[in-house]
């Protein structure tokens, strides 16, 4: 039982950890707090459920798919609306942010409806492990998560512009005067953003269901996530999320599924008291 | 080499720099010397392309390069080494190296480049594998020249390389940069260390105020008296 409660809290960490590292990564590159964060996810959603369910893709080719999309649409996002009020303080950023946010939700609730959609991974059966299943479907999840962190540590490691955003991220001042282009790193960081948002956007749809609301949740966990997890730490989100998602699980399961959240925030608290910095604090990328 | 006429630039209603023309020649070491907030940071940050000059003309290797960004001046020859170092502290030493030759396309010369930074700071190649933040404000300066020399620059701008260093290090790095422009690279040194960037510079500015407030050989501001009494008390030079 609690073996199968670690597996189902190791599913939904999967999908935090995806949806926190984009939203950290722009946070350590450009110290910017994206709050349409959770819309991208959301529109990563639509896409895929799109792509996969009336274009008549297979969903592992959709979401590739969708996710390029939403690479090219978070950039759209920098250059219209972030990068032109950057040099004007944080609050510009969050307002503009959040006024994309409604934008995006309210016209998503006009374009798509309300009505919960759930995405064809068109994945069947289940595993057995001992006593504990899992439906591959859940399986896929976990295997996104690793293939995607691989996939962005060769990103942040071996490619000459992912080496530059981790420089930028640890010292931008330093990177400035070496030269490098800082406004086309923080482009690509959000690219990558919005690559991992629409991962666990499509995720989501999948295993419960695309809806306009769908992304607010995963804004307000990745936060927390990245608090946790220390501000700007790619291993922070992967571990403050997998973490996050197995308390609520076995909290929501053995303690109370009304309070699972208050059990997310004690943790946080705790945490903080103890490392003010966060798990991986002071670590970037 | 490098030549600056009539520089303004402001942040706010603050003026950090109002009229500033100076001339770097080829196979010089220059230095700027001036007390705190004289805009000397200021002055490297509009020369390297770090922030764009309200008015006046900078002129580098023969062409205008006023208002071009530091990703194209460091391409053309000009590489900067900032105050306070700002090496990239999670990175290696050689990380931080190959991040100086990020626009290099010839990877066999960048390599032998590699050997040269070795060769004036062994230190780094024994800390090779070492995180830059876990070594000592010293060996961060000897990195963070050693990145700025990995563009294979021109010439070098340095921005109080001195700042909280030990006396024995100051000598040291002030015998690096000597050998480094008899080696042939052009030098722009800002310090606040009058003593040891006028002994080791050909000619020397004044900046004070945004204003350039006088200018000379190093030898001659050494013992010139405004320059005693501003920069060393009354005390011999
Ligand atoms: N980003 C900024 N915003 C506002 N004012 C600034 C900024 N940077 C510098 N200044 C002001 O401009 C003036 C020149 O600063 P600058 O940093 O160029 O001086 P400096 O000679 O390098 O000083 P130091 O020896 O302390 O490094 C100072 O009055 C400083 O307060
Ligand atoms: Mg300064």
């Amino acid at each position: 039982m609690i073996a199968q409660q670690i597996v189902n809290g190791l599913v939904l960490g999967s999908i935090y950890a995806l949806s926190a590292l984009g939203f950290t990564l722009i946070f350590g590159a450009a110290r910017v707090v994206n709050f349409a964060y959770g819309q991208l996810l959301m529109l990563g959603g639509f896409a895929t459920l799109f792509l996969a369910q009336y274009a008549g893709f297979n969903f592992f080719v959709a979401l590739p798919v969708a996710m390029l999309a939403m690479a090219v649409c978070s950039v759209l996002i920098y250059v219209v609306v972030v990068r032109p009020v950057l040099g004007q303080g944080d609050l510009a950023v969050l307002l503009v942010t959040t006024g994309l946010l409604y934008i995006l939700r309210d016209g998503a609730v006009i374009v798509f409806g309300t009505a919960p959609r759930q995405i064809d991974m068109g994945v069947e059966g289940i595993v057995e492990i001992g006593d504990v299943i899992v439906t591959n479907q859940r399986l896929v999840v976990v295997g996104a998560l690793i293939v995607l962190v691989v996939a962005l540590y060769l990103v942040l490691y071996r490619l000459r512009i992912g080496k530059a955003l981790r420089a930028v991220a640890q010292n931008r001042a330093g990177a400035e005067a070496i030269g490098l282009n800082v406004n086309r790193v923080t482009a690509f960081a959000f690219a990558i953003s919005g690559a991992l948002a629409c991962a666990a956007g499509g995720l989501l749809g999948a295993i419960y269901a695309a809806e306009p609301g769908m992304g607010d949740l995963p804004l307000l966990k990745s936060f927390v996530i990245v608090i946790f997890g220390g501000l700007g730490s790619v291993p922070g989100a992967i571990v403050g999320g997998l973490v996050i998602g197995m308390t609520e699980t076995l909290a929501g399961s053995y303690i109370s599924f009304a309070f699972k959240d208050v059990f997310t925030f004690l943790l946080l608290i705790a945490v903080l008291l103890f490392r003010p910095t966060g798990l991986f604090g002071g670590k970037v990328a | 080499m490098l030549e600056a006429t009539g520089l303004h630039v402001s942040y706010g209603p603050v003026a950090a720099l109002a009229g500033v023309s100076i001339k770097v020649a080829k196979g010089e070491l220059v230095t700027v010397i001036g007390a705190n907030g004289a805009g000397k940071s200021t002055l490297l940050r509009a020369l390297s392309g770090l922030i764009r000059p309200a008015a006046g003309q900078v002129r580098f290797d023969g062409k205008e390069t006023t208002g071009l960004a530091s990703s194209v001046l460091v391409q053309r020859g000009l590489a900067m080494v900032p105050e306070g170092r700002h090496v990239f502290p999670e990175m290696t030493v050689s990380e931080n190296l190959d991040l100086g030759a990020y626009y290099r396309r010839d990877a066999a010369a960048a390599r032998l480049d590699r050997e040269r930074v070795f060769a004036l700071f062994p230190i780094l190649r024994d800390r090779l594998w070492t995180e830059a933040g876990r070594l000592s404000g010293g060996q961060q300066q000897m990195l963070a020249i050693g990145r700025a020399l990995m563009s294979r620059p021109q010439l070098l701008l340095l921005d109080e390389p001195s700042l909280g260093l030990a006396p024995a290090i100051v000598q040291l790095l002030g015998r690096i940069l000597r050998d480094l422009n008899v080696a042939g690279v052009t030098i722009l040194l800002v310090e606040q260390n009058a003593r040891m960037a006028l002994r080791l510079a050909d000619r020397g500015y004044i900046l004070a105020n945004g204003r350039i407030a006088g200018t000379g050989t190093g030898e001659e501001l050494l013992h010139d008296p405004a320059v005693q009494h501003m920069y060393f008390g009354s005390l011999e030079a």
